[in-house]
């Protein structure tokens, strides 16, 4: 008897195991995505951590404070590249990622994206030891879907524009330079607007997507905030270096992993969006970016059509 | 080591090698190879009266082989098929040519294990079927593994996980499943000599799929959880199933998070003579898929099954035939026979068989929340409250035998379609529909006969009036030879009122079959246990040829 207890104990275990695969939501929407409010053919997209949910609110809340602009490049005859990078600071190898991105950018200037995300078992923070200890990784998870999506099984490894899955960094100006001469299908113009409202350092980043063609798939906007130079430990090969200087890396998906469905594209028609949003006030606001790209929404094509960046002040 | 030493070892191992061939072989030749092959053909011709297409390949084809190896409590087997390209009407995922479905299973005292491609059902299939419909071209088959435990007399387990199939690949999702089935008279030694006889068990299925999504935060696992019992006592059986899914936002259901549930309830009586079964089933928001991206009958978990009956009969069978919806529905479905003995006043002096059959189909209560921006559940719903017809449909049948050389079945149906629903015509009306069909059989000799179908189907609505003669000639057990007509001479379009004639012949012999036609096929719907496939006009030779060993 006692045998037939166990083992009905383990079937119910295991049975057990199938029932809790299943999660309830309770609320569908990404918090991420922020208040929308309409005005003057824009889509304000708001922080709810803001508390601006009205479009008096809304003015009130821009006119009330002093803030300083800064535009990105224009793209609208050149197609900008986007190079997402899978990164660690416990990968030794990585930092040669890194020096081809600050090399590849030192050639290609504005038309070239750079972004370090920090995912995967390397990124892995040592919490409370004295080295290894910050958490680069992207709150949220985002970083890991990302590295999941693009199948990275080694680091370095980045993607060009989403073109297929991540690569070792030999393979990444090939990429980009199958893509930089194309004739770009869309323009994405970005002003960034900085503000120190209280303690809060807010950002307000005006998108304007103004199509070249028309086009039948659905599309993406997806935003990154970014933080250069930051000093902390890396191991570089080999090497452990408290002060290795960080480039580009991931702060903060603005909103959710992947992003805003766009109108449909027609030749001609612009879309302006802006989101409103804070950051972390210990992050150093003179190295915050801001980047926003453009993507084809499908299950098995993610490619980036077209990207741009600037920083907030 | 010498060289004569290593001689002796060289001859050793050939010798071993040898041994163990020889017994390879010997265990090999112990097992069975089992098969069958299908291979269907048409030429396609263009008939603009019809709207028949004619393909750029002008000739298409499906094809296929099964082999399954048998040796004691080890089977093996793979199915090569061919598209090339696929028939018209089959999902145009169906092209080129491949090993679909490969497996190894074997059997060691109460555990049977299964790796590679395995069809399966838990209960009914509220909660899980994996199945094939060659003539829908459906096949869900799992991918994976498979395991089978008996843990104690009368308890099985089965467990399961993979990815289901989806034409040549494999759908992005991950099933897995569980279910327990317990007889209570072989578990209870009291209960064993009981009449009653209990049957009950429960499954789990779940899927993971992930989200990459941009407008919702969507589960990326969804389960489905279900119970059942079969109760059955001399002649009467129950047999009830509910299964409850969780939120699982998908295309099916306009991506919103109400959870889902399905019940079904069959209770039938049987003895010499007579027997009358009842089914009742509701199911709300119950399309269960490994992608929530996906449509049409691609990637099903699940599987409701349609309270309706199957009909064979052209006219009946094809044009107004129900499929079921997964989103919501209630049906009931009440089916009777009864055999006039020999000698009474209705069975004659042969005695006759009739068959009562009713059942109906309707969309469940739904009541809009409007909270497509907020929560996302969609609509509440009245369990007992039955909502618009989507289908019903009331038939009898007759079969007689008149003398030693004729015998006959004849039939009426009376059918309600709600074709908006069912085809997705929005803005057609429903059908009303009263059909009637004469099959009579008239026996030359023991070998030889013509059976005769007369069908008529009267409508006022959609193509109109349809009328179908077939004549066919056997000279069994080998040879065929039928021609047949459908007429459309109720069609408000006078350029529509056609004939869809004919010809077929075919051969049987020993397992083999050929079989070919030449003439029209009408634009149809061809179901199968609720679910369905759209079969478009075509015109043209086709050939088929079916063995088995």
């Amino acid at each position: 008897m006692s045998q037939m207890k166990t083992k009905l104990f383990f079937g119910s275990i295991f049975l057990a195991l199938f029932f809790l695969t299943c999660e309830k939501i309770e609320d569908p929407f990404p918090r991420e995505l922020g208040q929308s409010i309409f005005l003057n053919n824009i889509e304000y997209i708001v922080d709810q951590s803001l508390d601006v949910g009205t479009t008096n609110e809304l003015n009130n809340f821009i006119d009330n404070s002093t803030w300083t602009s800064i535009s990105a490049s224009d793209n609208s005859e050149t197609r900008f590249v986007l190079l997402e990078e899978f990164t660690g600071h416990k990968c030794t190898f990585c930092p040669r990622g890194t020096r081809e991105i600050v090399r590849l950018d030192g050639e290609l200037g504005d038309t070239l994206i750079p972004v370090g995300i920090h995912a995967g078992g390397f990124a892995l923070p040592d919490i409370g030891a004295s080295s290894y200890f910050t958490d680069f990784r992207v709150e949220g998870g985002h970083g890991e879907t990302y590295n999941n999506l693009f199948q990275v099984s080694s680091y370095p490894s980045g993607v060009v524009s989403r073109l297929g899955n991540a690569t070792g960094s030999d393979q990444w100006s090939i990429d980009i330079n199958s893509l930089k001469n194309d004739k770009p299908k869309v323009a994405l113009q970005m002003t960034n607007s900085y503000a120190l409202i209280g303690q809060k350092p807010v950002v307000r980043s005006n998108i304007a997507i103004t199509w070249s063609e028309t086009l039948p798939e659905d599309y993406n906007l997806q935003m990154y905030l970014l933080e250069d130079h930051i000093l902390d430990w890396q191991l570089d090969l080999g090497t452990d270096k408290p002060d290795y200087d960080h480039r580009h890396v991931l702060r903060k998906v603005i909103n959710d992993t992947f992003g805003k469905a766009l109108e449909d594209a027609i030749i001609g028609e612009t879309e302006t969006i802006e989101y409103i949003f804070e950051f972390d006030p210990a992050w150093k606001a003179n190295d915050i970016e801001v980047v926003a790209f453009i993507f084809k929404n499908d299950d098995t094509d993610k490619e980036v059509i077209q990207a741009n960046a600037s920083y907030i002040k | 080591m010498n060289l004569k030493t290593f001689s002796l070892i060289l001859l050793s191992i050939c010798g071993l090698t040898q041994v163990f061939a020889q017994n390879f072989e010997q265990k090999m030749s112990q097992g069975q190879i089992r098969g069958n092959f299908q291979f269907d053909m048409q030429y396609y011709r263009e008939d603009s009266i019809i709207g028949a297409q004619q393909p750029n390949e002008q000739v298409l084809s499906n094809g296929f082989l099964n082999l399954v190896y048998t040796n004691g409590n080890f089977t093996t087997g793979f199915r090569y098929e061919s598209y090339q390209n696929a028939l018209l009407g089959f999902p145009e995922g169906y092209r080129g040519n491949g090993i679909t479905y490969r497996f190894a299973t074997y059997q060691k005292e109460k555990l049977t294990v299964t790796a590679g491609n395995f069809y399966e059902q838990f209960g009914n299939g509220l909660s899980f079927r994996a199945y094939e419909e060659r003539g829908l071209g459906y096949d869900n088959a799992m991918d994976g593994i498979r395991i089978k435990y008996e843990l104690m007399d009368g308890v099985t387990l089965t467990g399961i996980t993979g990815k289901q199939r989806l034409f040549f690949d494999f759908g992005e999702g991950i099933v897995r499943g569980f279910d327990a089935s317990v007889s209570l008279n072989s578990l209870v030694p009291k209960l064993k000599e009981n009449k009653t006889k209990i049957i009950f068990g429960g499954s789990a299925v779940s899927k993971y799929q992930p989200d990459q999504d941009s407008r919702y935060i969507l589960p990326e696992n969804v389960s489905t959880v279900a119970g059942r019992v079969n109760v059955n006592r001399g002649k009467v059986n129950i047999n009830a199933e509910y299964a409850f899914k969780s939120n699982d936002p998908s295309s099916d259901n306009g991506f919103i998070y109400r959870s889902g549930e399905a019940m079904f309830l069959q209770t039938s009586y049987s003895q010499k003579g007579f027997g009358l079964v009842l089914a009742a089933k509701r199911n709300d928001n119950m399309s269960f898929r490994s992608d929530r991206n996906e449509a049409q009958q691609n990637l099903l978990i699940n599987f409701l099954p349609a309270l309706t009956k199957q009909h064979t009969y052209n006219l009946l069978a094809t044009l107004y035939p129900y499929a079921t919806q997964l989103n919501g529905e209630i049906a009931f479905q009440a089916d009777l026979i009864y055999k006039f003995k020999k000698g009474s006043l209705l069975g004659g002096k042969r005695g006759m068989d009739i068959q009562m059959n009713y059942s109906t189909a309707n969309n469940i209560d739904t009541t809009s929340l409007n909270d497509e921006n907020t929560l996302r559940q969609g609509y509440s719903s009245d369990f007992f409250k039955i909502g618009e017809v989507y289908f019903k449909d009331f038939n009898f049948q007759i079969n007689k035998k008149f003398s030693k050389k004729v015998k006959g079945r004849f039939t009426y149906a009376n059918l309600v379609y709600n074709q908006e629903i069912i085809e997705g015509k929005p803005g057609v009306p429903n059908v009303y529909a009263n059909i009637g069909i004469a099959d009579v059989t008239y026996k030359f000799t023991t070998r030889k006969s013509l059976r005769t179908e007369t069908q008529i189907l009267f409508t006022d609505q959609d193509q109109g009036d349809w009328a179908t003669l077939l004549l066919e000639y056997s000279y069994s057990p080998h040879w065929f030879i039928a021609i047949m007509d459908q007429y459309n001479y109720g069609n408000k379009d006078s350029e529509k009122q056609v004939h869809y004639y004919n010809v077929s012949a075919g051969y049987n012999n020993k397992g083999n079959r050929i079989s070919m036609s030449y003439g029209r096929q009408r634009a149809g719907i061809f179901c199968v246990g609720g679910v369905c496939r759209v079969v478009p006009a075509s015109n043209g030779l086709y050939l088929s040829v079916t063995s088995s060993f």
